[in-house]
């Protein structure tokens, strides 16, 4: 963990420098006092600033003082991973399928994952969910859905 | 005379069937809310806000105080039969209620702590009416510098009280008011830190922070520990309190009450907080104070009345102030925005319906609430039974349709993903959520603040230390942050001298 933390705190500091870096492009005074990146700039100077200090304090302080692992569970680490893929993975499909569609695929995937076994909980799951987002958010709620390939099958209006 | 009259106005709004039904809805929502271990009352907030986007304020303002009300109410049942608290503020709860539980009585821990809940909660809502009035006398006289003294303040005591590291809640407030800067500066014009985006020029909506760190966070934290409940016991008898849990419970309800009441009337300061404090004061209180820890009801009813007599404190500065005093309420006044309401004291002026509606909704809640628990414990445990892997997809799912439909962007969804797994690096790295969403929503107002009051006084910051409230605020901000650097290095020149 004293290795993240150090990561951590350098990704931290090369963000402030970035963002502080973004406002010396944009004006930061007007006649009145502040300008638009006024206050981001400082906001930038105060992160940049708290990261050093968690980056030098976990260069310094040894490794005892933190947690020992980052992920002391490797399945569990892998269990967010794939998590995390197959919901990267809908949102990319979002566009070309549709939001219903895509939200069954995250349901198709993570329910497995995230431990289920009976193939039929999954699958009955992952084919409800389009339909379930389509009545519930699309016809009784009007959020104007993306429908995708769904368009024809199943009208918003 | 006033009061009753605006509570009669709230009443007539409230009891309304459709306003009912919410407040109904909210209730249930909140107490399987509060009951999941993993979701908090802040995550069901953010995750449910979009189901109100058709109805009006007061409706979804009053669904939304039943999703807060409930959740305090429901984190007590899995701290109780399962030794795992719901949420941050049910952890006291399990050093005892558990151990009821293992003794057979857990019907008279889920029965007090139910009652003790009623009694705090209805109790702090009239509290909150009494106050009410003054507060906005006195917000009133509030200007910018003021209030831009008030929001440091309750950045400061977020930072301070929140029982993280001090210096981890600065870095997130700084980041959350970083997250806040992008899109078209309000003054200028000027679009700024968009990196060429057309989408972010609106800005970064808090609901997509909220949910991203309070919602998809959590899925992915839970995702690494597999959870699977396991309950005490699913029989529950015996849930109305005896002669003799009365004698016992009765002063430690009332001392939670007043505790939670108090605490969470700090900004940033909130529940977890209040059942900490109440638990330690019982103890030591006591006359027996070996039996806490093992099963001792006064380490029940204390803690259970502190957390909810802390949603009445707390909606009083986001009612008269404008100020959330934590995640959740941050949540509550980013809707009141989105909703186009102005949080603060003109809100009771203008929006009285509005304002003691939500009041009234909150004595009906707690009433609901009460009913609910006492009656229905097995149907929620039966709830509580639906696996991990089929509540976690759904909770994605709802996230993601939620956020999407705010603004009707994929880029968002985008964007939910991000802070998702910034919200789960959080956990991971032990940075405290709620500094972060608190400093998202108030960022514009801080910078509208700071920057009117700069206008004021021609660019001179002599007006933030020439106007006597603001710099009694200032100098609040200033002890209370630097106060634990003080006192540490106070300990250890004594532990040194020793």
């Amino acid at each position: 963990m004293k290795r993240a933390e150090q990561i951590l705190g350098i990704l931290l500091l090369l963000f402030s420098i970035f963002i502080g870096y973004q406002c010396t492009l944009i004006e930061s005074g007007t006649e009145f006092g502040m300008g638009p990146a006024f206050l981001p700039f400082w906001l930038s100077v105060g992160l940049g600033i708290t990261s050093l200090i968690f980056l030098v304090r976990a260069v310094v302080l040894p490794a005892a003082k933190f947690a020992p692992v980052f992920c002391p569970d490797r399945a569990g680490g892998l269990r967010v991973f794939l998590v995390s893929l197959a919901y990267l993975i809908s949102i990319a499909l979002m566009k070309p399928l549709g939001i219903p569609l895509a939200l069954g695929i995250i349901a198709a995937t993570t329910m497995p994952v995230l431990g289920a076994r009976n193939w039929k909980v999954v699958a009955l799951t992952a084919l409800l969910t389009p339909l379930v987002i389509w009545a519930v958010f699309g016809r009784l709620l009007n959020v104007s859905l993306h429908m995708g390939v769904l368009e024809d099958v199943l009208p918003l209006y | 005379m006033e009061i009753l009259q605006s509570l009669f106005l709230g009443f007539s709004v409230a009891a309304t069937p459709l306003n009912l039904l919410y407040c109904f809805l909210g209730t249930v929502a909140g107490t399987i809310i509060g009951a999941l271990p993993g979701i908090g009352p802040s995550a069901g907030c953010a995750i449910l806000l979009p189901l109100t986007f058709g109805m009006g304020p007061t409706s979804a303002m009053i669904l939304m105080a039943g999703i807060y009300c409930g959740a305090m109410y429901g984190g007590t049942i899995t701290s109780v039969l399962i030794n795992v608290p719901g949420e941050s503020s049910s952890v006291m709860t399990t050093l005892d209620g558990y151990q009821m539980a293992l003794q057979g009585r857990a019907g008279a821990a889920l029965g007090i702590a139910a009652f003790g809940s009623f009694i705090a909660g209805t109790l702090s809502v009239v509290f909150l009416m009494l106050l009410a009035f003054p507060m906005v006398k006195l917000a009133l006289t509030f200007g910018p510098p003021e209030y831009f003294g008030l929001m440091l303040m309750g950045f400061a005591t977020i930072s301070t009280l929140s029982g993280e590291s001090v210096l981890k809640s600065i870095m997130m407030t700084f980041f959350g008011l970083l997250v806040s800067t992008p899109g078209l500066d309000s003054f200028s014009g000027h679009p700024r830190l968009t990196f060429d985006f057309p989408e972010l020029l609106g800005g970064i909506d808090f609901l997509v922070v909220a949910v991203g760190v309070f919602g998809i966070g959590e899925v992915l934290f839970t995702a690494e520990r597999t959870l699977t409940l396991e309950f005490v016991t699913t029989k529950i008898k015996g849930i109305w309190p005896t002669k003799e849990d009365w004698r016992l419970s009765w002063k430690p309800i009332a001392r939670g009450t007043i505790i939670g009441f108090l605490i969470s009337a700090l900004p940033g300061a909130g529940a977890t907080i209040a059942s900490f404090m109440s638990y330690a004061a019982e103890k030591k209180l006591s006359k027996h104070p070996e039996k806490f820890g093992k099963g001792a009801i006064e380490g029940v009813a204390g803690p259970e009345s502190a957390n909810n007599s802390s949603t009445g404190g707390a909606m009083i500065h986001l009612l008269t102030l404008g100020l959330p005093g934590g995640g959740t309420t941050a949540v509550m006044l980013g809707a009141l925005m989105m909703f186009g309401m102005q949080p603060g004291p003109l809100l009771f002026q203008k929006n009285p319906e509005f304002v003691w509606g939500l009041i009234a909704s909150m004595y009906i809640g707690n009433i609901m609430l009460l009913i609910m628990n006492v009656s229905c414990i097995p149907l929620f445990i039966k709830i509580l039974k639906i696996p991990y892997a089929m509540m976690m997809p759904l909770i994605i799912i709802f996230s993601t349709v939620g956020v999407y439909s705010v603004e009707g962007s994929i880029f968002d969804v985008g964007v939910l993903f991000c802070f998702g797994i910034l919200g789960y690096l959080m956990k991971k790295f032990d940075r405290p959520p709620a500094p972060l969403v608190l400093s998202v929503v108030l960022g514009p107002l801080v910078e509208r603040s700071l920057r009117q009051s700069l206008t004021m006084s021609l660019g001179s910051p002599d007006i933030f230390y020439t106007r006597p409230i603001c710099l009694g605020l200032l100098i609040g901000t200033a002890i209370m942050l630097f106060a634990p650097g003080f006192a540490w290095l106070w300990r250890r020149r004594a532990t040194a001298a020793a």
